[in-house]
């Protein structure tokens, strides 16, 4: 257990390292891109535009700013939103996420319900009319962009059949659409995972010790394979759960989602330089969260895999 | 049994009080930057601002200024001293009295340059509001005196013909300072201290895509008596099909965001209708560049536009050619009078190629000749796509000979890049803030903020100049028909269309009137 505890706390400081150069990367990289927080189609006065800029402390120099920022960020205080006037960036994470970690985790239930067994049954049907739908399946949801299939989605569902509300968050019950569409790439990742795991596993000999020790063939697939076929899904689910639970731009525009995931795009269109980094901070955290968490389920699930 | 009656009869009473709330969903389509009065520089924060404050003036339903939290005002002779008469019994939505000082500690709000707010300059026609934003001096030297509770005293740098505009407008609302002074940055934010003085009060705001602002009436406004409805939710629905979606399912009642590609067909079906909108869009020329610096050229490139095609055959639903800078609807020498229709055609709907041609030629660059590729820019995340540099390319290749490259920018690095003039010609538009012709034109002055093209012509200069302080309507409005003129003759923009709005509405809605500035007003909607 000791060993375990040391390797958590060595994966963390690495992680703080990480998200210092997140950080310092993002900063100056934000500030090179033309335009800043207050350009407007509408030119405003010079005169007037620096007494804005002096409100924010925008016209110090910039590693003054960054310091300011680094000094902010220990006290876990992320700044003052530009965009959303008298709003902190904390606050905008605090509303937002629930929402996209609720919509997330649903998503992340169906992929996993529909990605595992659809793995299984194409392995194990290898070749057959089973295989080939769960393939064309998998590929249509690997290569068609979610913003096509959402708007897909919203035109048949909501706009012909009338049989969903889209554009309004009315809580969970309104989740299930969105999270269903987040779900199509993963799952159909998560399948052929377990395909190419599952043939994999399928054709090892302590499996065919298994049947001659006169198993049952469900014995064999569910306990004794599929323990070892989902391995490789593992590893995915660290920074898959990162990214889903973080919200998606294009899921929450097309069905109006208030979560996390609009202030990801939206704060560079802006030029929100604190959400900007916000937002980035946050999921850097949590994508080495999940990290950390992934390889350690990793070495309980392999034994041959050693935290080190 | 008795508790199943008492909860029937409990159902009973909140169904029937849900069904008597009078509601209105109207999406906003995007979350506002601000509602704070004095920050606001957007037309989102706008139009939740002109539901829940009321201004000394107000719109009234046509979108002229009325009198509003001012019963009555007078005005000196000479124009520079104006006297407003508050309305008796005013108050905030909180309760709290309203008086002429709130109006002052508003303005001085503006004006000073700790708010930092972006239309400060707007301010700057009162008295030594210049000088008190530079620090120069205190806030008891600027001309603004509530001389007692119910009386406002305005003095003026130089006279404003817009005053009444002005006063209805955002950045003139009243301040509580006792509030703002605690939470400058958040007040506005929370609707525990956003207390406002207008037919309607904040009730919630929730951000991001699937947000809302609630705005519910106000008791305590003093014509809240012909306030018909109890709330109006604005909503940010981005997605354009997405909010039609919604409004087909009755979630929606009133709307301006219709999916571009389907607005003929809405249009052409009843469903959607067309309101008239101040918007031109135009071509920026840079005239401090090769070859844009030749007049002959500006202006054969003007002409090899073919305006007619472009809103009858490319970009359909509600729009016409540009036949000048100013658009349709703007009010003449009288209210009863149209700028566009006194000032007439100056620029022609269909393409005259051979004239064009010939003012390339006598520039020095026969049928394109010698000519130098350009670059047009246009902005990619924008609204306005790519089809209409598309088609201008095409236009100018045929009837010039000339090589246009097409370079799509990101919003803000298109608006920051063209605004260091790095640009050679540029796709743009505006929407007047108030129906005065001189609002686009004086971007158009030397060195204004707005001028991105570099043009400067001291006579157009001097018009403006002369207009902005000109009392007398019809002579103000002659000034303006002459500098406009200039403006098309020397052409370092070329107006293409002038743009509308297609709206669509809820047959259990009436009286949302919605302004050609793109405001919408709520204060007189019923609802069945």
């Amino acid at each position: 257990m000791v060993h375990i505890s040391r390797y958590i706390l060595r994966r963390i400081l690495s992680g703080l390292i990480t998200l210092f150069i997140v950080i310092t990367i993002t900063f100056f990289m934000m500030r090179a891109i033309p335009g800043g927080p207050f350009t407007d189609e509408k030119a405003i006065p010079e005169f007037v535009a620096a007494k804005m800029s002096e409100r924010y402390g925008l016209n110090d120099p910039v590693h003054v700013q960054y310091m300011r920022y680094l000094s902010g960020i220990l006290r876990l205080d992320l700044g003052p939103s530009y965009r959303y006037e008298g709003m902190t960036v904390n606050e905008l994470i605090a509303g937002g996420f629930p929402v996209s970690c609720a919509v997330g985790g649903l998503a992340l239930l169906f992929s996993l319900m529909a990605g595992i067994p659809a793995g299984v049954i194409s392995a194990l049907k290898r070749g057959k009319w089973q295989d080939r739908l769960a393939m064309v399946l998998a590929t249509v949801g690997v290569t068609v962009p979610s913003f096509v299939i959402a708007s897909l989605l919203v035109y048949v569902l909501a706009m012909r059949l009338g049989w969903v509300n889209v554009g309004f968050w009315d809580g969970i019950s309104t989740a299930w659409l969105p999270a269903v569409t987040l779900a199509l790439y993963p799952a159909a990742f998560i399948s052929r995972l377990v395909r190419s795991g599952m043939l994999e596993v399928l054709g090892q000999d302590y499996i065919r010790t298994a049947y001659a020790k006169g198993l049952s063939e469900r014995r064999v697939i569910y306990i004794h394979a599929l323990k070892n076929a989902v391995i490789p899904v593992i590893t995915y689910l660290g920074p898959l759960t990162a990214g889903i639970l973080t919200g998606s731009f294009v899921i929450e525009q097309v069905y109006g989602v208030p979560g996390l995931g609009t202030f990801f795009v939206t704060s560079i269109s802006n030029r929100d330089y604190t959400t900007i980094m916000g937002v980035t901070i946050f999921y850097s955290a949590i994508l080495v969260a999940f990290n950390i968490a992934a390889d350690i389920c990793l070495s309980f699930a392999d034994p041959r895999i050693k935290l080190r | 049994m008795r508790k199943l009656f008492a909860f029937v009869a409990l159902l009973v009473t909140v169904s029937v009080s849900e069904a008597s709330v009078r509601e209105i969903v109207y999406n906003l389509g995007v979350d506002p930057q601000t509602i704070d009065p004095a920050m606001n520089h957007a037309l989102d924060g706008a139009v939740v601002d002109v539901n829940i404050f009321d201004g000394l003036i107000r719109y009234d339903f046509s979108g002229n200024p009325e009198p509003g939290c001012a019963e009555s005002w007078d005005v000196s002779p000479d124009g520079l001293t104006w006297t407003f008469h508050l309305r008796e019994n005013l108050r905030w939505s909180d309760g709290q009295p309203l008086t002429a000082s709130h109006f002052r500690d508003g303005f001085l709000r503006l004006i000073d340059a700790k708010t930092g707010a972006p239309y400060a300059s707007l301010g700057l026609f009162i008295k030594n509001a210049e000088r008190f934003y530079g620090g120069k001096c205190e806030s008891s030297d600027v001309g603004l005196t509530a001389t007692d509770d119910r009386t406002l005293v305005v003095e003026l740098e130089h006279v404003n013909p817009l005053m009444l505009w002005y006063m209805a407008f955002n950045a003139f609302y009243p301040a509580r300072t006792d509030i703002v002074s605690q939470n400058p940055r958040t007040w506005s934010a929370k609707p525990e201290t956003l207390i406002s003085n207008g037919p309607f009060r904040l009730e919630s705001w929730k951000h991001g895509a699937g947000g809302e602002i609630v705005i519910a009436r106000n008791p305590h406004y003093w014509d809240a008596e012909n306030v018909k409805i109890d709330r109006v939710r604005l909503v940010f629905i981005g997605d354009a099909n997405t909010a039609l979606a919604a409004f087909r399912a009755g979630r929606v009642d009133f709307m301006t965001t219709v999916p571009s590609l389907m607005r003929p067909l809405l249009l052409k079906r009843g469903e959607a209708v067309s309101v008239p909108q101040y918007y031109v869009a135009f071509c920026e020329l840079n005239v401090t560049r090769k070859p844009f610096d030749d007049v002959r050229v500006r202006r054969a490139l003007s002409l090899a536009v073919d305006r007619k095609v472009i809103t009858d055959k490319i970009i359909l639903g509600g729009l016409k050619p540009a036949t000048g800078a100013i658009m349709d609807g703007i009010p003449g020498r009288t209210d009863s009078e149209d700028f566009r229709t006194e000032g007439g055609g100056l620029i022609p709907e269909r393409a005259d190629v051979e004239e064009a041609r010939r003012l390339l030629a006598e520039a020095g660059y026969p049928g394109g000749e010698g000519f130098p590729e350009i670059t047009l820019k246009y902005a990619s995340s924008g609204n306005r796509g790519k089809t209409f540099p598309e088609v201008l390319q095409g236009m100018w290749k045929t009837a010039l000979g000339i090589k246009v490259n097409l370079v799509g920018e990101e919003w803000k690095v298109f608006l920051s890049t063209k605004r260091k003039g790095d640009f050679d010609a540029a796709i743009s538009a505006w929407v007047m803030d108030f129906p005065d012709a001189a609002g686009l034109l004086e971007n158009y002055t030397t060195g204004s903020p707005g001028n991105d093209v570099g043009y400067s012509n001291p006579s157009f200069d001097a018009l403006m100049k002369k207009a902005g302080t000109e009392l007398d309507r019809a002579r103000r409005t002659d000034l303006l028909h002459d500098a406009e003129r200039i403006l098309v003759d020397d052409m370092p923009i070329i107006p293409l269309y002038f743009g509308s709005d297609a709206v669509m509405k809820s047959e259990r809605v009436r009286g949302v009137c919605q302004f050609p500035t793109g405001l919408v007003i709520f204060r007189g909607a019923e609802v069945d």
